[in-house]
């Protein structure tokens, strides 16, 4: 572990090389191979990442642990009268760190693996690798800079990468409208998180997270606990700002209500992408952020009872939408949306070991059931629609297996699956500050349950109805709906791969099935990290190691100093710091939602696997509902209208002014232009004698301008 | 010690002879070999500019003398020594054969006189050796004439083109108009000051005659020019007033030396001497005289301004430096704009290079800062980088495919040795051969000083101290000046940026050949695109490495007298002046 603490670049290193590799030698040397640097690189950084984070679970700590480490100084800026600026590139490695390291590294290598198997044959392949490679630096860039500066490093490099990914198939409009989209929404994000740094540097005169970096002794959450003394004066009134900006940027990078637009049109990318990015790494880093940030957030509460109120609205919003989407990769983003909900109403409720349990679970379900999507479009060609396909047990009997796991786990099936206990927890923190809260989790859980299982049931059971282009490549023309006679297109021409597919039926390759046996084994046992009693495992293990992060103790000792509503003990529970006893364990909740599960499954087996017309026909009765959810509420054309449109109109009159301005500026450019055909027609003529009178004229006058 | 003080001219003349003798040679070795001692010779010189350097930095002596104080090595003329044979590698590289027989290559062809055209060019590079060291009108004149000589050669050489010989021509006769325009002021200046050294003793002893008596009797006097100003320095005055006769002797020195830097008023030579030249010839023709030219100005500017720390001529002067410096912008920019002739718009883009340089110097004069202060940093921080990015470009033209003939009086002919040259020839070849047309993009966005490259950071030292506020009142002409380099800034980007939009958005032209081979290759020509281009990019983008040169600059600048800390060498010796005078150390 010494090792990697020590030469810490070499996580986020490695992947840039291997991106750097394909990038330049791909499209010549490499093709078919391009893949091989990427796992290297990738898989380096996931043993390295393990490696540290068993590093440092398997040592007995005592308080804040935390290692810092500057690779070289980034940049020097400013001077006067606002200080400084000085930025360091360099890690800092806490349990927070490690475990979204082995997270983003060790499952990013899972969809290397599948990918690799999954994209074969696809045009550009090396240029998706050297993304993935790309992504993989810019993640872990982000998850372990040691300061705001890293952070935003890495946060816009993943937003490129995911930008890059989705708009992947540069040649479907819908690709690359969708690339646009996610990277415009979250620029509107990124802006007020750029804020938020410039505000946190004026005001803390650093950018560093905590002292032992570049840039002042003492980083900006050590001091946000008495920033009144810290801030100058004139400048106190701006502090409680900075937690809403940097909010806009978490809000935009994890589609949270009203930014959460671009995720549902991001499932446009191909499918691993989707997993990975889409799901189980970049759109987390929301939470990551406001957890890692949790004292500035924790100083100013009103910041975080927004955060928990966007996030249980999106969370039922996510949830609600699901409910009648047909797309298979749909229902599974507004799933992601919602999940994501639930992770920021755990870190708004002062329950943010709860939310990275959440996150950590969620990372592995989330991107079995993405990838189990991907195994089901490998097979049906590209056919996601939900009416269309159906009883797909026999072809992919494994990829039902999981795929059933990952559904049990997002549903929150008791105690067999992570799900279940991360979910949760997170109820326990919202009951713990709201019944009102609580009770719209609990109704989202339901939905969430629901909406799983009517997409398992219909998918996987029932009669079967497996679309006849089966065996065609689908990778990157899926689609939703309205995409489907662009797709047909597409399968005019039938690839040589889809020729080799009708010789032998295997859907199931082992490059694509190892990866998600792994995936849902984790989706399972995971949750036993974090139990809420002692079965084996000691309770809370994950939050007591999460706890030694200082990010969590400066919260929580900001929170001790201010008093809260919530039981003491509770409260240390849920920044895992050391309490004298257990807090107690909240059965009747637990009782809850397991019920709540079950019905919810329950439910979707009568409506959609028993009696299929019943449930059509119910929804026919609540038309009007339905078609608000299947129009996800009509946002997009809300958002077309209030803020596209005039965007566009100004647009239009701003080209018409600049066609003056151009005229303008065309009329300066013609003065030198001029200028230098006069003297070349009259001072450039090749003549000799010429060039002698030009020389003894400016001479004389020269002469005359200098001694007159 | 006087051998030793010009080992590294010696060197360079030595093996000119040796190059010359090769030249009489018949066989194929010969011209092969050529490149080769030339390198040799530049690197040996090399050495020792690097040795004498060490010796000044770390010596006693902040200067290193002859007896006779002809010759004085300050860090100024160590570092302009320095960029001088730096550059003059990558300009005797491209320089190198790749013909069988060795008769040079496809855009330069010297015959069977190879070892003369090297020799001539290492002649050159003496010269500016010469320049930078030299303490005298008399040496200086030598080597400013030295480095301009052997160009006016190699213009012609082995060129059996019209234009080549035209070219040669008028560039002649327009440098001997400039080289007596020059040795009258050089005699004006003579004749106001009584002597011809330029930094001297304080005081020399000379004996005279009493009028009234008829004894001899010993009388004192400024030992140099500095020295005599320094005299015209009144109380309370921070510069010189200078007398009608050397201010006319200065103006006409300056106005002469504009024909080396190929500034107005002696600029119109440019269009026609680059073009008519061998690429490899145009782009020695775009530096060295230049360098000269520069080197001159500033050591003679600082002459006359009493050679004090606090560099600041008089008044007169600085104007003559702004007139020069914004006609040269714009007239180099201007005519730049409008040339189809890729050569023949890099020419005038080095007019308008110079008129930058000179905008430096006259922002130098303008604000009278001390030695070490940003503007002349500046300035000696340009001027490497203006040689490396200038002969990139044209290396780059040198290497892109020629056109296959060319039509003279409705037949066609094959040019001898000619480059891709017209905006037309070089249509769409970015996209053939990548690599160049990465380089030709490196060069042009670095002549037109786009960031992330050394051109960027050359302007930009060069600006900025424009907009520096140094005192409370702002001087308006410093300002204007510094607007006006923007300006000209912003028309020099069209021009360069149309060459990197012709090769890379442009379809082919018709006439090239669809599969065309490279005309020149080589290792020669690999290593200087490539190092050019990397230097130009390191220094772009890794602020340790243009810290380094800057550095190095700084110390030139501060170093161009040679005497702060440290006296003046003695001269023990008694030594015979032209007008008879006897000079003698008083001390």
């Amino acid at each position: 572990m010494s090792f990697v603490l020590e030469h810490s670049y070499l996580i986020p290193l490695l992947p840039l090389l291997a991106a750097v590799v394909v990038g330049l030698f791909g499209k010549t040397f490499l093709r078919g191979w391009s893949h091989l640097p990427i796992w290297a690189g990738v898989g380096a950084a996931a043993g390295l990442s393990i490696t540290l984070l068993l590093g440092l679970v398997s040592e007995k700590h005592e308080g804040a642990v935390g290692f810092s480490t500057v690779w070289f100084e980034w940049f020097r800026a400013g001077a006067g009268d606002s200080g400084e600026i000085v930025v360091g590139a360099g890690s800092w490695i806490d349990p927070l760190t490690s475990i979204m390291l082995a997270v983003v590294c060790g499952i990013g290598f899972l969809i290397t693996i599948f990918a690799a198997g999954y994209m074969k044959g696809e045009r550009g392949y090396w240029r998706f690798f050297a993304y993935l490679g790309l992504f993989i630096f810019a993640m872990s860039c982000l998850v372990m800079g040691d300061n705001l500066v890293m952070l935003y490093l890495g946060w816009e490099g993943v937003g490129l990468c995911s930008y890059l990914l989705i708009g992947y198939d540069q040649h479907r409009l819908a690709a690359s409208n969708a690339a646009r989209k996610a990277f415009i929404v979250n620029r509107i994000g990124d802006f007020g998180f750029a804020v938020g740094i410039m505000l946190t540097w004026y005001c803390f005169g650093t950018v560093s997270y905590f002292g032992s970096g570049l840039g002042g002794s003492d980083g900006f959450l050590e001091m946000v606990m008495h920033w009144q003394t810290h801030v100058p004066a004139d400048r106190q009134f701006l502090v409680e700002w900075i937690p809403f900006a940097l909010m806009l940027g978490a809000f935009g990078k994890s589609a949270q209500f009203p930014l959460h637009v671009w995720l549902p049109d991001a499932m446009e990318g191909p499918t691993p992408v989707s997993a990975l990015i889409h799901a189980a790494t970049m759109v987390t880093a929301g939470v990551y952020m406001i957890a890692r940030l949790g004292g500035m957030f924790v100083a100013f509460p009103d910041s975080l009872l927004v955060v928990a109120i966007v996030g249980a609205v999106t969370a039922v919003l996510g949830a609600t939408i699901a409910l009648r989407q047909f797309d298979l990769k749909r229902v599974f983003a507004y799933s992601t949306v919602s999940q994501l909900g639930f992770m920021f109403v755990a870190v708004g409720v002062l329950a943010p070991v709860a939310g990275v349990f959440h996150l950590v679970t969620h990372a592995f379900f989330k991107a079995l059931l993405f990838l189990s999507s991907g195994v089901v479009m490998h097979a049906t060609g590209g056919q996601l629609d939900l009416r269309k396909i159906s009883g797909l047990k026999k072809h992919l009997p494994i990829t039902r297996v999981v795929c059933l796991v990952g559904c049990l786990a997002l549903a929150g099936f008791p105690v067999i699956t992570a799900g279940f206990w991360s979910k949760d927890e997170i109820l326990v923190g919202a009951a713990q500050v709201s019944v009102l809260l609580y009770v719209t989790l609990s109704i989202t859980a339901f939905l969430t349950a629901y909406y799983t299982f009517r997409l398992y049931f219909r998918v996987f059971e029932g009669p079967e109805m497996f679309p006849q282009s089966a065996g065609h490549h689908g990778a990157d023309s899926h689609g939703h709906v309205e995409h489907d006679q662009e797709h047909a297109k597409h399968q005019d021409k039938p690839s040589k791969h889809e020729e080799a597919h009708a010789h032998h039926h295997n859907h199931e390759p082992l490059l694509l099935i190892a990866p998600l046996v792994i995936l849902a084994i984790g989706a399972l046992v995971v949750g036993v990290v974090n139990l809420p009693f002692s079965a084996g495992v000691k309770a809370h293990s994950l939050g007591h190691f999460l706890g030694h992060s200082p990010s969590f103790i400066l919260a929580h000792d900001i929170l001790e100093v201010r008093g809260t509503s919530i039981d003491a003990t509770q409260l240390a529970t849920q920044y895992g710091q050391p309490t004298e006893k257990y807090a107690k364990v909240h059965w009747v909740a637990m009782g809850l939602s397991a019920v709540i599960s079950v019905l919810g499954i329950g439910l979707a087996f009568v409506l959609h696997l028993k009696d299929r017309a019943k449930g059509d026909a119910l929804a026919k009765q609540f038309a009007g509902v339905a078609n608000l959810f299947e129009r996800k509420y009509f946002i997009d054309e809300l958002y077309n209208r209030l803020l596209v449109g005039p965007l566009r109109a100004i647009a239009y009159l701003l080209d018409a002014l600049e066609y003056v301005w151009d005229g303008l500026a065309s009329l300066i450019a013609m003065v030198p232009q001029a200028a230098g055909g006069a003297i070349r027609l009259t001072m450039q003529r090749g003549y000799l004698q010429g060039y002698a009178l030009t020389a003894i004229v400016g001479l004389a006058v020269l002469l005359w301008w200098v001694l007159v | 010690m006087l051998a030793s003080i010009l080992l590294p001219e010696i060197i360079l003349t030595v093996a000119a002879c040796v190059l010359f003798l090769l030249g009489l040679s018949r066989g194929r070795a010969g011209p092969r070999a050529a490149v080769g001692i030339a390198l040799v010779a530049l690197i040996a010189s090399l050495v020792c500019v690097f040795s004498q350097a060490g010796q000044i930095s770390e010596g006693s002596a902040t200067v290193l003398a002859d007896e006779g104080n002809q010759f004085r090595i300050s860090a100024f003329a160590s570092y302009i020594r320095m960029i001088a044979l730096g550059v003059g590698v990558l300009l005797i590289l491209i320089q190198s054969p790749t013909k069988r027989d060795g008769s040079g290559n496809d855009s330069l062809d010297y015959g069977r006189d190879a070892g003369e055209f090297l020799g001539l060019s290492l002649l050159s590079l003496a010269g500016i050796l010469l320049v930078a060291s030299s303490n005298d009108l008399v040496t200086l004149f030598l080597g400013i004439e030295l480095a301009s000589i052997p160009t006016y050669i190699l213009v012609a050489t082995g060129r059996p083109l019209s234009q080549a010989q035209e070219a040669s021509l008028k560039y002649f006769f327009l440098g001997a108009v400039s080289a007596a325009i020059l040795l009258l002021g050089f005699a004006y200046l003579y004749g106001s000051t009584g002597t011809t050294r330029l930094i001297g003793p304080e005081l020399v002893e000379y004996r005279a005659f009493d009028p009234a008596t008829g004894a001899a009797i010993v009388k004192e006097r400024p030992g140099g020019i500095a020295q005599m100003i320094a005299t015209q320095i009144g109380e309370n005055q921070t510069t010189p007033t200078l007398t009608g006769w050397q201010m006319l002797a200065l103006a006409l020195v300056f106005i002469a030396l504009t024909f080396k830097l190929a500034a107005f008023p002696l600029h119109s030579y440019a269009g026609d001497v680059y073009e008519g030249s061998a690429t490899p010839v145009t782009a020695f023709l775009s530096f060295v005289p230049k360098l000269v030219g520069i080197v001159a100005i500033i050591k003679l500017l600082h002459v006359f301004s009493g050679a004090t720390v606090n560099f600041n001529p008089p008044e007169q002067l600085d104007r003559l430096l702004v007139a020069l410096a914004v006609v040269t912008m714009f007239l180099g920019n201007v005519l730049a704009l409008r040339q189809v002739s890729v050569k023949r718009m890099l020419a005038y883009s080095s007019v308008a290079h110079s008129g930058y340089l000179l905008a430096g110097i006259a922002l130098f004069a303008l604000r009278g800062s001390p030695m070490g202060d940003s503007s002349l940093t500046a300035v000696l921080f340009y001027i490497p980088i203006y040689g490396v990015m200038t002969t990139l470009a044209l290396s780059v033209l040198m290497l892109l495919p020629t056109r296959q003939s060319m039509r003279v009086l409705g037949k066609n002919v094959a040019p001898p040795a000619t480059t891709a040259e017209t905006l037309e020839d070089i249509a769409g070849t970015g996209r053939l051969h990548p690599m160049l047309g990465l380089a030709m993009a490196v060069a042009c966005l670095s002549l037109a000083g786009i960031p992330l490259t050394a051109g960027f950071w050359a302007k930009y030292e060069l600006i900025a101290p424009a907009f520096t506020k140094t005192s409370a009142n702002i001087d308006t002409t410093v300002l204007g000046l510094g607007v006006i380099i923007l300006i000209n800034s912003a028309i020099g980007a069209a021009y360069y940026l149309r060459v990197v939009a012709a090769m890379w958005a442009q379809p082919t032209a018709e006439h090239l050949p669809k599969n065309p081979n490279l005309p020149v290759r080589g290792l020669a020509m690999g290593i200087v695109v490539l190092g050019a281009s990397l230097i130009i990019l390191l220094l772009g983008t890794v602020s340790q490495a243009k810290e380094l040169l800057k550095i190095e600059a700084q110390q030139a600048a501060s170093g161009l007298d040679g005497r702060v800390g440290s006296p003046i060498p003695e001269a023990d010796q008694e030594d015979e002046d032209v007008a008879g005078l006897v000079e003698s150390n008083v001390r």
